[in-house]
């Protein structure tokens, strides 16, 4: 994510913003369901 | 952690006879597929053939103290939304149907992918539709339209839905 304060084409930008997206979602998703249930627990706590 | 603890109060009620089943669906099935989402409560579907059935735990979560917050009724400090089946039949098929797991060693179910898409095909909120194209690629479209096709119906014309969000992929 740091590349893209760095970057100044606005194309460039939103097409490492999507590629770093899309790896952030997979790496959440291979996750435990257990570790999961915490993060989502955290936002119940701070509704 | 306080979703372990629901999850074992809710083991308990079934061998204590207050309620036959139960499966999670909702905000933390669709975590259980895809990653962790927004949610405000824990959406959990309960097998009841009756509204007797729903009422033992109805008489259980007032006997027991539980504060209830609008729809939700607050167990360890989670908003527990419970779904009866004496709702609707959908409800009991997908909870005779959901997925066993276990979190942290302890045995639960999670609603099977295919009967999570029809259960946010029949919300059809902004949520809903925003989760189900990403699930859509996991789930058997096969037994998905077959189930589409036992409880659609003019209220909820879940094909019609369905359609409609296979056209925007």
């Amino acid at each position: 994510m740091k590349r893209l304060l760095w970057i100044k084409d606005y194309k460039e930008f939103w097409n490492i913003f999507n590629q770093e997206r899309i790896k952030e979602r997979k790496k959440l998703r291979s996750l435990s369901f257990r570790k999961k249930l915490e993060m989502m627990r955290i936002k119940i706590k701070t509704r | 952690m306080m979703e372990e603890r629901v999850i074992r109060r809710l083991n308990r009620l079934i061998k204590t006879g207050v309620i036959k089943d139960y499966a999670i669906g909702g905000a933390h099935a669709v975590a259980y597929y895809l990653e962790p989402v927004k949610t405000l409560d824990v959406d959990i579907f309960i097998f009841a053939k009756s509204d007797q059935d729903f009422y033992v735990l109805r008489t259980y979560i007032k006997k027991s103290g539980f504060k209830i917050r609008g729809t939700h009724v607050i167990m360890d400090d989670i908003p527990v939304h419970f779904l009866p089946g004496s709702l609707h039949p959908f409800i009991n098929e997908a909870v005779r149907r959901a997925k066993k797991i276990k979190v942290g060693g302890l045995p639960t179910k999670v609603l099977a992918l295919e009967y999570l898409i029809v259960s946010l095909l029949m919300a059809f909120r902004l949520k809903d539709k925003m989760v189900i194209p990403d699930l859509l690629e996991r789930a058997d479209m096969e037994k998905l339209k077959t189930i589409i096709e036992r409880f659609c119906d003019e209220e909820t014309p879940l094909d019609q839905r369905l359609q409609r969000i296979l056209e925007h992929i």
